[in-house]
């Protein structure tokens, strides 16, 4: 099919960017994209990630001593014509008055190459995004799906070094988005094309990236593969943003954290993670899914108990929100069947492995 | 013609259609309602229906009879008339639209201190009559015009052309700027940017993103504020009335018939057919935006 | 570098078309208050062809104020009701509104000469009325009606008020009950923004009145062209000037009404 083009790295350096009524939408950033990955820029809105994008992209410019380098060469200068970057945009941004084929033919028309091969290059394209035939479509008769097909295949037509995407799932409904998703991640993984993807969808971010960069209020929190942001936070931004977190706060004693309810069991001595002194409080993070929920009837000293006030049947699972006495309830998640009142009695058990972290309690959490 | 787009699995269902506003109150009656609708409808009907309806029999009433409504194309003077008539407005709505084009598309996109004055002083003269808009063009082009001093200051000869036809296509121009340029300004204020970021990507230079993607975007609104234009310019009367042009346009010509000539009959009918030409121009705006309104020059 | 002078030829350009439009009416302005035009201002800033005008046209310019006025009532009452009628007859989805209202922008569509000459010839035999300020009035009427159905019209159908009515309805109010009590107070903004273009649009109307007018029934356009025909050019810029001054502020005034009934339409 394509020629496969030796993959680029992309690297930012001390890129910040300023706007003309003086916010700051990023601060000065280095960022390192390895060629051939799929990185995930993810946060809330307002965090940068889309800025970031639009600075790859050439649609705006860092500040005085930013730089943008595509392997070795230094792009900065270059706006986004000549950049040669395909973008996929969140409402797909296909022309109307043009059809499918000439969607995306466009970048080929615009350099001249002849019609014979535009039409075959076309053909192979809808091709890869399973839509043969639909070249003569008017592009208001597509659905959602064929939409943001065709505006991936109208991006990867003219073979760009680097593929851009904003947010590309968001519009589209939830099981569609899932199917489109796995499609998408076939895709890039088949290319070998360095690929950037905004999105403030954790799970999106999760399945489709290779490296995920967590950014909250114009800088990076966390650069990880999604094992390493799920399991090891660097800080409580992450912590809180991906997924759900439990904290609660006791004092160390000997191997456990001692809460008003019970305790709960500490890593061994030589773990980092235990890092804090006897006698001192102490927070301690937990996934929900990583809370047993037990019968009071069969709970040990092992078990932290406490009063069951919610139970939320969520088809796939099942939540509880427990009071124990700490500041805010511990939520817990069981894909297994169980029920309990709410009102209840109840127990709880949180293995030591799966403390995600602690920290000495002096420490001001964010809110 | 659209295809319906399938219901997507898991998309939110819709549990009841949607209710039109002001359903829930029309009770049983509804002929009360026309009530509501007579002081307006009796208006309209005793002073423009049915003397239009009188009209168009006066129109036939001459020595012509009903061939009188083909005079303007047969009768050597008002063809000549009319067809002026439709050349300056046609040259004056494509003028226009350039103009408004590229000004309208500037002022959306250039954020600036006192653009919005600039907007505001681009639709003031929308109120201005006629008449005050030819008084305008003898301000620049007349016999103490602006441009006529500038000339002689420059060149020793007064340049005084607002009696002429350029004079009258100021004029015209005068007021079909500021009709045109909100409609223009409103549309590159829809317009999507991602379009034209996507063209961006794909390599397109200015003048090709211009060509391919924001022209297309706009033309609807280019085409519905052009007829408005094209009516308004066809229908103008004051403008042309001020600056008593050797050219007739047609509204002139009808004007000189009923009070010159006394033919009412030729009166009559020609505006009849300049009424169908404008109202034709006007229905032909509406159903490509839904509002298309000219305010009389 | 390309970009920059880009960006000042167009901006030279739009100043171009700025000043071709604004130039003409600043001269004008100092015109109608200059001792001499064509010696200029040199020759000293004077009030007296303001005077003259006032004193030649007085009574036109308060006729027109007058009719502007009349015409505003009349396009109320006649308008508000019809504006209403569309709106919930048949749900606002009838033929008969649909038709109506296409019939109602005739006037506008029309060239004002063919509105004017159909008048006379259906009216002109009845010597008082064709020689009585009605005569101008109902050519205003006809001209301005749409423009107050419009607007009006716009802010019944929204959404909004047809809760408010069905919420009123549901509470005993009958149709006429809910006409004077809730719709019209709530239609208010559109309202406004149709007084102040049928006051807007009276004043400045040329082409009917032209052909309909009278030596004792002119209205100011019709004095301007009077003035422009006959006499030297400051005293037509005085009057032009006069007439600047009674349109302004109207102007002034739709732009924030038609930005407030925006609001209470978009919903």
């Amino acid at each position: 099919m394509k020629s496969k083009k030796e993959a680029v790295s992309i690297r930012l350096h001390q890129c910040a960017k300023s706007f003309a009524n003086g916010t700051r939408a990023l601060q000065p950033l280095d960022l390192e994209i390895h060629p051939g990955e799929t990185l995930v820029l993810l946060g809330p809105s307002g965090c940068g990630k889309t800025t970031t994008l639009r600075m790859i992209a050439g649609l705006e410019f860092p500040d005085e001593g930013g730089r943008v380098l595509f392997g070795e060469d230094d792009v900065t200068a270059l706006p986004i014509e000549k950049r040669g970057v395909g973008m996929v945009f969140q409402n797909y941004a296909l022309f109307p008055n043009m059809s499918v084929g000439e969607n995306i033919a466009y970048g080929m028309k615009i350099r001249k190459i002849p019609a014979g091969e535009r039409a075959e290059r076309v053909e192979k394209l809808l091709e890869m995004v399973h839509l043969q035939g639909l070249s003569h479509r008017r592009v208001d008769q597509l659905s959602g799906g064929q939409k943001q097909r065709v505006a991936l295949a109208r991006a990867l037509a003219m073979e760009p070094r680097v593929l851009l995407l904003d947010e590309p799932l968001t519009a589209l409904d939830a099981k569609l988005r899932e199917a489109v998703r796995s499609d998408l991640n076939k895709l890039l993984r088949s290319l070998g094309i360095t690929a950037i993807y905004v999105t403030h969808d954790q799970g999106e971010a999760m399945a489709l990236g290779d490296r995920i960069v967590v950014m909250e209020r114009g800088k990076i929190s966390q650069i990880g593969t999604p094992q390493e942001i799920y399991y090891h936070p660097a800080n409580d931004f992450v912590a809180d943003f991906i997924g759900a977190m439990n904290r609660v706060q006791g004092i160390v004693s000997g191997d456990r954290l001692l809460l008003p309810n019970g305790s709960l069991p500490l890593p061994d001595a030589g773990n980092p993670m235990n890092a804090t002194q006897q006698g001192q409080p102490a927070w301690a993070m937990f996934r929900p899914e990583d809370v047993q929920v037990v019968d009071i009837t069969e709970a040990d000293a092992q078990c932290l108990r406490g009063k069951l006030i919610n139970t939320f049947f969520l088809g796939d699972r099942t939540r509880f929100e427990i009071e124990i006495g700490a500041e805010r309830p511990v939520i817990a998640e069981t894909s297994r069947r169980g029920w309990w009142e709410a009102g209840q009695q109840i127990a709880l058990r949180v293995p030591a492995e799966a403390l995600v972290k602690m920290a000495p309690a002096a420490v001001k959490e964010n809110a | 013609m659209k295809n319906a787009i399938p219901a997507t699995p898991g998309a939110p269902g819709v549990l009841k259609p949607e209710r039109k506003p002001g359903a829930g109150v029309r009770s049983a009656g509804n002929g009360v309602w026309l009530w509501f609708a007579a002081p307006g409808l009796t208006l309209f009907c005793a002073f423009w229906l049915l003397p239009m309806a009188r009209l168009v029999a006066v129109g036939a009433s001459g020595p012509d009879g009903a061939m009188a409504y083909l005079s303007v194309l047969t009768n050597r003077h008002y063809f000549a008339s009319l067809l002026s008539t439709l050349a300056l407005s046609a040259v004056v709505t494509l003028a226009t639209l350039a103009i408004s084009v590229m000004v309208g598309l500037f002022l959306q996109r250039n954020r600036f201190a006192g653009q919005s004055v600039l907007l505001a002083m681009l639709t003031f003269p929308l109120a201005f009559p006629g008449v005050v808009v030819g008084f305008m063009v003898i301000m620049l082009a007349g016999r103490q015009g602006l441009i006529g001093s500038f000339t002689n200051w420059l060149f020793g000869e007064s340049l005084v052309f607002a009696y002429s036809l350029a004079g009258l296509f100021l004029g015209y121009l005068y007021f079909s700027i500021p009709r045109v340029i909100l409609t223009v300004v409103a549309a590159a204020e829809k317009l999507d940017p991602s379009l034209e970021e996507a063209a961006r990507s794909l390599g397109a230079r200015p003048w090709q993103v211009m060509l391919h993607v924001v022209l297309p975007a706009l033309l609807p609104a280019l085409i519905s504020s052009g007829a408005i234009c094209f009516a308004t310019s066809v229908g103008a009367f004051g403008t042309a009335f001020t600056l008593a042009a050797n050219i007739d346009v047609l509204p002139m010509t009808i004007y000189n018939e009923f009070t010159g000539y006394a033919n009412f009959a030729t009166a009559a009918s020609l505006s009849i057919v300049l009424g169908l030409i404008t109202w034709a121009m006007l229905a032909l705006a509406r159903s490509l935006t839904g509002s298309g309104v000219a305010a009389a020059a | 570098m390309q970009k920059r002078l880009r960006f000042y030829v167009q901006l030279a350009f739009t100043l171009l078309v700025c000043a071709f439009l604004v130039v003409p009416v600043v001269l004008s302005m100092l015109a109608g208050v200059t001792e001499n035009f064509f010696v200029g201002l040199s020759s000293g800033l004077t009030l007296r062809w303001v005077a003259q005008v006032w004193e030649m046209y007085q009574p036109t310019i308060w006729r027109s104020l007058f009719i502007a006025l009349a015409c505003l009532v009349v396009t109320l009452v006649a308008g508000v009701p019809l504006a209403y009628m569309l709106a919930r007859y048949r749900g606002g989805h009838s033929r008969l509104a649909r038709v109506i209202e296409e019939l109602l922008m005739m006037p506008v569509a029309v060239p004002g000469l063919a509105t004017a000459l159909a008048l006379i010839m259906a009216y002109g035999q009845y010597r008082q009325f064709r020689a009585s300020i009605l005569f101008i009035l109902v050519g205003h009427v006809l001209f301005t009606l749409p423009f107050m159905v419009r607007p009006v019209l716009a802010v019944m159908q929204s959404s909004q008020l047809a809760q408010l009515e069905e919420a009123a309805a549901s509470l005993g109010a009958g149709r006429l009950r809910r006409f004077f009590g809730i719709v019209s107070p709530n239609a208010a903004s559109g309202i406004l923004a149709g007084a102040l273009m049928v006051v807007t649009l009276s004043i400045g109307e040329f082409n009917i009145t032209w052909m309909l007018h009278t030596p004792l029934t002119q209205t100011l356009p019709v004095g301007l062209a009077d003035a422009y025909a006959s006499m030297r050019l400051e005293v037509g810029s005085a009057y032009t000037l006069i007439f600047f001054f009674m349109i302004i502020p109207l102007l002034i005034g739709m732009q924030w009404a038609t930005q407030a009934t925006r609001k209470k339409v978009s919903l």
